[in-house]
């Protein structure tokens, strides 16, 4: 019949046409099966990752600037949004923000380090020593992130501490993971570093040049290792580590007062900086939460009783880091550090560099009766920074004391002064900088703030953690 | 109501036999009638009425003019006058030779036929809620988004408009929100093409015949996993048969913008607050300066904002036989918008054309649209939006300065009128919706017909945004100098629907309907777009970019594509024209979905009773024409809360670092995502009572969300955040009322009123692992509503300290913020809504005013906190910040004013009850005076009618809010409002 035909004829064409209809990829983003196929894809992965350092989670604020917003070296001023004041007066709670971002971000970046870690044994190299090249990095940075974590988290920073620290993760998964104790993160920390290191004396080829050091090589990791050890007090360490580093082959050492200042101003690595995270147009600002070079925006000056530690003449730190003489704000006290090569901001972070390892060096072996070598340190430091300098000797807790000093002078705002306030056991106070907006100007030395909160959204999301939120939250 | 003569044919199965039967009739004829029919309406000729003489099979239909002529077989019979929609009509020949016949509208309106999603049913047969807005209430209405004008018309469709920017769309949910994840934004389908919602700036709401709005599961089911949310089908107007009618609208009005509640300082109340605070640069001036800062007193909103010009030219041609159709229309409108630099341009054209030979019936329905719409930012907290300088920028600032340059404020805030001025954002849009239908009735089968329908919605946007060098936003650019954004994207919605329908009735009793269908929809949305950097020149486009290291331009590209492949079938079942049932299924094959989740099926079944018709009801026919009462049930689904790969574990390029490009995971796997699914229970009745002086309906709902999505929350060691999953569950249960009635009816003087209110409770019944999901200031929690609150409740000020006060749980007060203290109040969403109609007609006078209003939802004023935080005194702040504590013993509800440092306790707060306010309103959304001149003045002219008008729109408003206006889309002001427009307009429409 005929009618029959054209439902045939109908249903048939149905059924004929569209058996896949519905099966769609995506062809704007990866999935697992086209991510990676060979080892170039794991070096974009690594790229990747590297990029998320220069997040709001990472050095453009977490770990960049705000250790020092939230410490003596700097006073809000009226100018700010007031976007920080959270964390600037110490006035958080477990459901702040910006908390709740710095806990994500690097538990980000270390996702995305295991799954490369788990992807890089699978791929035939290109060249022998990719392999080692591209895992050795992946480590170091899943290190250096689980210190970060432990640096705002952590109750301790005793390298044996059998008190809370953060969460361990090795494997990408969803997983609800519990806080492991302090000791315990150390030793995956000293663990991947290890590993990280011994790959790397095995590579195709270096990681960094003479012209860029935006990556973490060998000497890198012994600066990270460096860091960590002294945080740890493992002062045995801290010191071999940091000589390492020091000793890195000649390609680096201390800038001298010449080359010093074009750290900051050109860009140029002066052999100084060991690892700089960069910073490109469209990447954002490294250091934008201070001054806004762009527009002009001063959110926090640099505070009296920091300025006032410099020599002003003969220093070249002070000319360095402050200007009174910037085009758009003459007669104006600000921090110029981060103003970069074009006045707009735009400038990397220098995440490591020598003065800092030679003040790991000075502490460390001062801390562990090597005071000639502590001094020696110091000295050779300061020749480096101050004209005209004329060698000091110092002993005991006045060579401690200058060293701190020191570290204040040389690390402003490099992401160090609230932990380094905090493992000196020293409250702050800003005194007479302290002004509206500003509403907290002291914090005690032993105030449950030092240690921030675990956030509410992690606690609440993992039962494993609810129970171990740190104290007075 | 008018339908076309394929309509009646459809609908009208003894219309073939007819013609079938009309040979046959000549041969008996004895004696011969002739006439005109007309209808009451407009006196026009009705085309395809049919006609046949009582007790016999003869009969004849009448020609496009509207005459026919019927051999009849003695005086003594009785012509029956029939068309849907139309009160049938019985009238004896008697001697005449000439029978002429006024057709009147089924004064029941309930027997009309209404277009129910796939298909146009007769209202008689359908068990549920189907609600239809004809083209009277949308046409020539003063807002270019037609689903703006849908706002308070309709029981159970609640319309917020959120934004007065020229071309915004407005949120419009049904019956509730409906998902926490996904949308709640109906599904709209316009003759037969689902188009996309939010963006109807290029569609002419005059074009459209009528909005059906289906509401509950016998009506939505049929949209499967698209439904849940209910579903809006507009038709378009096709032509009629008869004389070419064409028909022209003009319109030129003003729009203003309304004052603002919410109250800025003066100049000197902002310079003594200033210097009486300390920490202001002020304090450095001197008095002679500051004498001089005193005599400016800028007034930002006079300075942003202008009266508006809108006017709308509207041509359209219509006409046809009995064969063929087609209704033409061209559109233009201009409408400006009440802040500078703002306004909608749309240039529209209409094409629909349907022809009919033999067994085939074949139609096109195009429609063709451009606009060009400048915008601004809205709904931010962003300092560069000017909108929020309107409220920001200090009085005693000026927009320009004595050489007629812009002025930089002092504060370092930037120049709202420079950035308003020089800067832009712009899109030009392309609309194009197609559909091409052909169908065809198997003659060997009577009453089987195969219809297949193909059509496509295209939105292309071609977006400019510009910020000049000279502006705050210019300078956030890399580079500094400016930057120019272009990007083209298009989206398209392609869909082909297939179906068998087959009716039959036999035994005089038994009507069915049944229908097959298959369908294939895809969506796809492609995109490019760059960013350069560095305007050089005098130009201000892209032609002045410059690409250098220093201004590196960035470029993207996007596209992601979804389809949907389904299966589905329904059935009408009619007994003795009193009983019915409808029922449906439907399986959605979907690319959304999950690898484990792949297909989905839904279903709906309902009831219908018409007791009037019933032989016991005889007696209350006096009193009670009518009298329906239905119920059904079944599950659609939503799917909107997936995004395209939302199931998939993704990786993205695009994290660039040191010059070369790098990939990251971007989100997990998610294998088990599903739809949401939405069970509905709806029952209500229908009446009309003293012969429809008084009709209307009563409905009671509800709907539950099963597996809701929700973002359930991850450890952030993880990496990521949330991850979508089908865990909760949320109901809306509710009560509609219709009513319309015809108060009084005097000689020539008429007063009618329509009226509708809806009451909907949303409730929050199951949450993932029970936990409550604070998400900022709102909670979801079991036994609440989405979008409840969640504040510290303020108690006011302590007056021997000047200290903020806030409730404790246990009652007590304490001048300690804690996030402890939160508690639910009240929900951001109106629980109770409607509209009235009051429409007085004289001769050719009539006066329509319409009212919409909502009430009992409580919305939070970010916007207010921003000038209610002393600390942000660089800027300017509210007026009730004057009324601060000052001294003890002060009694007011404004903390005292923190000064200098050193106070750790006691600093504003936000998340507090001080800022929620009462988000009900009253508007007077429409007002029409319109005359129709007189026959007898346009018939001199050759003209077929001509009607002028006047008509305000949102004239006046009742509210408390503390803004410009009431109606927040998300129930929450960020800033940067753009008010609602208040419109004047004059209008003629001609006819001729």
């Amino acid at each position: 019949m005929k009618v029959s035909r054209y439902i045939i004829a109908l249903v048939g064409s149905i059924i004929m046409s569209c058996s896949n209809f519905t099966d769609i990829q995506p062809d704007h983003a990866l999935t697992p099966n086209n991510a990676f196929k060979t080892m170039d894809d794991i070096e974009l992965h690594l790229n990747g990752i590297y990029s998320g350092f220069q997040g709001g989670g990472y050095f453009s604020s977490a770990y960049g600037t705000l250790p020092d917003i939230m410490s003596d070296n700097l006073a809000e001023n009226v100018e700010s949004l007031g976007n920080l004041r959270s964390t600037a007066d110490w006035l958080y709670v477990s459901n702040d923000g910006t908390i709740s971002n710095v806990w994500a971000t690097p538990y980000s970046i270390i996702n995305d380090c295991n799954i490369l870690l788990s992807n890089v044994d699978k791929f035939k190299e290109t060249k022998t020593g990719q392999r080692n090249r591209l895992k050795g990095q992946g480590l170091a940075i899943r290190a250096l992130a689980h210190f970060d974590l432990l640096r705002y988290f952590g109750q301790s920073y005793d390298r044996n501490s059998t008190a809370l620290g953060v969460p361990i993760k090795t494997v990408a998964n969803l997983d609800k993971p519990k806080r492991s104790t302090v000791k315990e993160v150390y030793d995956q920390i000293y663990a991947d570093l290890t590993a990280a290191k011994s790959a790397m004396s095995s590579m195709d080829a270096s990681i960094n040049s003479s012209v860029d050091r935006s990556r973490i090589d060998g000497i890198g990791v012994d600066a990270i290792f460096a860091r960590v050890a002294y945080y740890a007090k493992d002062y045995t360490t801290a010191i071999t580590k940091a000589t390492a580093a020091i000793n890195n082959g000649g390609q680096l050492g201390l800038a001298t007062i010449t080359d010093f200042p074009s750290i900051w101003s050109s860009e140029a690595i002066a052999n100084e900086v060991i690892w700089y995270v960069k910073f490109q147009p469209g990447d954002g600002y490294a250091a934008g939460d201070v001054y806004f070079a762009v527009n002009d925006r001063v959110s926090f000056k640099p505070s009296q009783s920091l300025i006032s530690i410099y020599n002003a003449t003969d220093d070249i730190r002070y000319k360095s880091y402050f200007s009174k003489t910037t085009a758009k704000r003459p007669g104006e006290m600000i921090v110029s550090k981060y103003i970069g090569l074009a006045g707009d901001g735009l400038v990397n972070w220098k995440a490591f560099r020598m003065g800092e390892i030679y003040l790991i060096r000075a502490e460390a072996s001062a801390r562990t009766n090597g005071e000639v070598a502590a001094l020696a340190d110091l000295n050779q430091l300061r020749t480096q920074r101050i004209a005209n300098y004329v060698p000091v000797t110092l002993s005991g807790p006045a060579l401690l004391t200058a060293i701190e000093t020191e570290r204040r002078k040389e690390l402003f705002l490099e992401g160090h002064r609230w932990f380094d306030l905090r493992r000196a056991g020293l409250g702050i106070n800003r005194g007479s900088d302290c002004k509206a907006p500003a509403t907290s100007c002291a914090l005690s030395s032993n105030s449950f703030r030092y240690v921030w909160p675990i956030p509410q959204d992690e606690i609440k999301a993992n039962p494993n953690i609810a129970s171990q939120q740190n104290d007075g939250y | 109501m008018q339908t076309d003569s394929l309509n009646s044919m459809k609908f009208s199965p003894f219309f073939f036999l007819v013609i079938l039967l009309l040979g046959a009739a000549d041969v008996i004829a004895q004696t011969t009638v002739s006439g005109k029919v007309i209808s009451e309406e407009d006196k026009q000729g009705m085309p395809g009425i049919n006609i046949i003489v009582k007790g016999t099979s003869t009969g004849t239909v009448t020609d496009v003019s509207g005459a026919y002529t019927l051999s009849v077989p003695s005086e003594k019979s009785v012509l029956i006058f029939s068309f849907v929609g139309f009160e049938t009509q019985e009238i004896p020949i008697g001697n005449r030779s000439i029978v002429d016949v006024v057709m009147k509208p089924d004064f029941k309106q309930l027997e009309e036929v209404v277009v129910t999603g796939y298909r146009e049913e007769s209202r008689r047969g359908i068990p549920g809620s189907v609600a239809v807005i004809k083209s009277d209430k949308i046409q020539n209405s003063p807002i270019a988004s037609f689903d703006q004008v849908l706002q308070g018309r309709v029981p159970g469709l609640q319309v917020t408009s959120g934004s007065g920017q020229p071309g915004a769309a407005a949120n419009v949910s049904i019956r509730g929100l409906r998902s926490i994840s996904g949308s709640s934004q109906p599904l709209y389908v316009l003759d037969g093409v689902p188009i996309s919602p939010g963006v109807f700036n290029t569609i002419n709401p005059n074009d459209f015949e009528s909005i059906s709005v289906l509401k509950d599961a016998t009506a939505s089911a049929i949209y499967g996993s698209r439904g849940a949310n209910g579903v809006i089908v507009i038709t378009s107007k096709k032509g009629k048969a008869g004389e070419t009618q064409v028909s022209y609208n003009f319109q030129y009005g003003i729009s203003y913008a309304p004052q603002n509640r919410l109250q800025v300082m003066n100049s000197n109340e902002k310079i003594d607050f200033e210097l009486q605070t300390g920490g202001s640069s002020l304090t450095d001036l001197t008095s002679e300066q500051l004498v001089r800062l005193r005599q400016t007193n800028t007034n930002w909103q006079n300075v942003l904002f202008q009266t508006a010009n809108t006017q709308q030219h509207d041509l359209s041609i219509q006409g046809g036989n009995d064969k063929t159709t087609f209704f033409i229309s061209g559109n233009y409108t201009d409408q400006q918008g009440t802040v500078r630099n703002t306004g909608l341009k749309r240039y529209t054209a209409k094409f629909n054309l349907q022809h009919e030979a033999n067994h085939f019936r074949v139609g096109l329905n195009s429609s063709l649209g451009y606009s060009k719409n400048q915008r601004t930012f809205e709904g931010n907290s962003y300092i560069g939006s000017p909108l929020n300088a309107v409220r920001w920028s200090n009085p005693y600032e000026k927009p320009y300065d004595d050489n007629g340059n812009y002025t930089k404020i002092k504060s370092g805030q930037p120049n709202a009128l420079q950035e308003l001025m020089e800067n832009h954002q712009r899109f030009n849009d392309i609309k194009a919706i197609f559909n091409i239908n052909a169908e065809y009735f198997v003659p060997s089968v009577e009453g089987l017909s195969i219809k297949t329908s193909w059509g496509t919605d295209y939105t292309s946007r071609d977006g400019d945004t510009y910020f000049d060098k000279s502006t705050y936003t210019g300078q956030q650019t890399p580079g500094q100098s400016g930057s120019q954004n272009r990007s083209n994207s298009y989206l398209v919605n392609f869909v082909g629907t297939t179906s068998l329908t087959y009716r039959k009735s036999f035994k005089n009793d038994h009507e069915l309907t049944g229908a097959l269908y298959h369908e294939l929809v895809y969506n796809q949305s492609k995109g490019f777009s760059f960013t350069g950097y560095g305007i050089a020149g005098n130009l201000k486009n892209d032609g002045g970019i410059t690409v250098s290291d220093t201004y590196l331009p960035s470029l993207g590209g996007s596209n992601t594509e979804s389809s949907l492949q389904s299966f589905f079938g329904e059935f009408n079942y009619g007994y003795k024209k009193r009983y019915f049932a409808k029922g449906s299924v439907r399986s959605d094959e979907s690319s959304r979905f999950g690898a484990d989740k792949r297909h989905a099926m839904f279903y709906s079944l309902g009831l219908n009773w018409r007791i009037s018709d019933e032989a016991f009801f005889k007696n209350l026919t006096n009193k009670v024409d009518f009298l329906k009462i239905y119920a059904n049930l079944g599950t659609a689904g939503n799917q909107s809360g997936l995004s395209d790969f939302g199931s998939l574990s993704l990786f993205g390029v695009g994290s660039s670092y040191d010059g070369s490009s790098g990939i990251v995971q971007i989100q997990p796997a998610n294998p088990n995502l599903g739809w949401e699914t939405s069970l509905s229970i709806n029952a209500g009745i229908e009446y009309s009572v003293l012969k429809g002086r008084i009709s209307g309906s009563i409905e009671y709902y509800t709907n539950t969300t099963i597996d809701m999505l929700l973002p359930s929350q991850l450890s952030r060691t993880s990496g990521f955040a949330t991850l979508t999953q089908n865990v909760g569950q949320m109901q809306n249960r509710g009560i509609e009322i219709d009513i319309s009635a015809n108060i009084f009816k005097i000689n020539s003087f008429e007063w009618n009123v329509n009226a509708n209110f809806t009451y909907n409770k949303n409730e929050i019944t199951k949450l993932v692992d029970g936990n409550e999901i604070v998400n900022g200031l709102t909670i979801l929690k079991v036994g609440y509503p989405a979008g409840t609150n969640y504040v510290v409740p303020y108690a006011g000020v302590n007056s021997a300290n000047g200290d903020a006060l806030y409730a404790r749980k246990d009652g007590s007060l304490t001048n300690e913020f804690s996030s402890n203290d939160l508690v639910t109040l009240g929900t951001r969403y109106a629980p109770r809504f409607g509209g009235f109609t009051n429409t007085f007609s004289y001769k050719g006078v009539q006066l329509s005013v319409f009212f919409s209003w909502a009430q009992g939802n409580k919305v939070y004023n970010n916007d207010r906190t921003n000038v209610e935080n002393p600390t942000y005194y660089v800027d300017n702040l509210a007026k009730s910040v004057l009324n601060a504590w000052k001294k003890p013993g002060d009694i007011t509800e404004v903390p005292r004013i923190q000064t200098i440092g050193g106070l750790t306790t006691n600093t504003f707060q936000a998340q507090t009850s001080r800022y929620i306010e009462d988000g009900s309103f009253l508007r007077l959304r429409n007002v029409m005076l319109s005359y129709n001149l007189p026959d007898k003045w346009i018939s001199k002219a050759k003209l077929r009618n001509v009607r002028i008008y006047v008509q305000g729109q949102n004239l006046w408003t009742l509210f408390k809010f503390q803004g410009w206006d009431p109606e927040l889309a998300s129930g929450t002001l960020t800033g940067a409002q753009y008010p609602a427009l208040r419109t004047v307009m004059a209008g003629v429409n001609i006819g001729l």
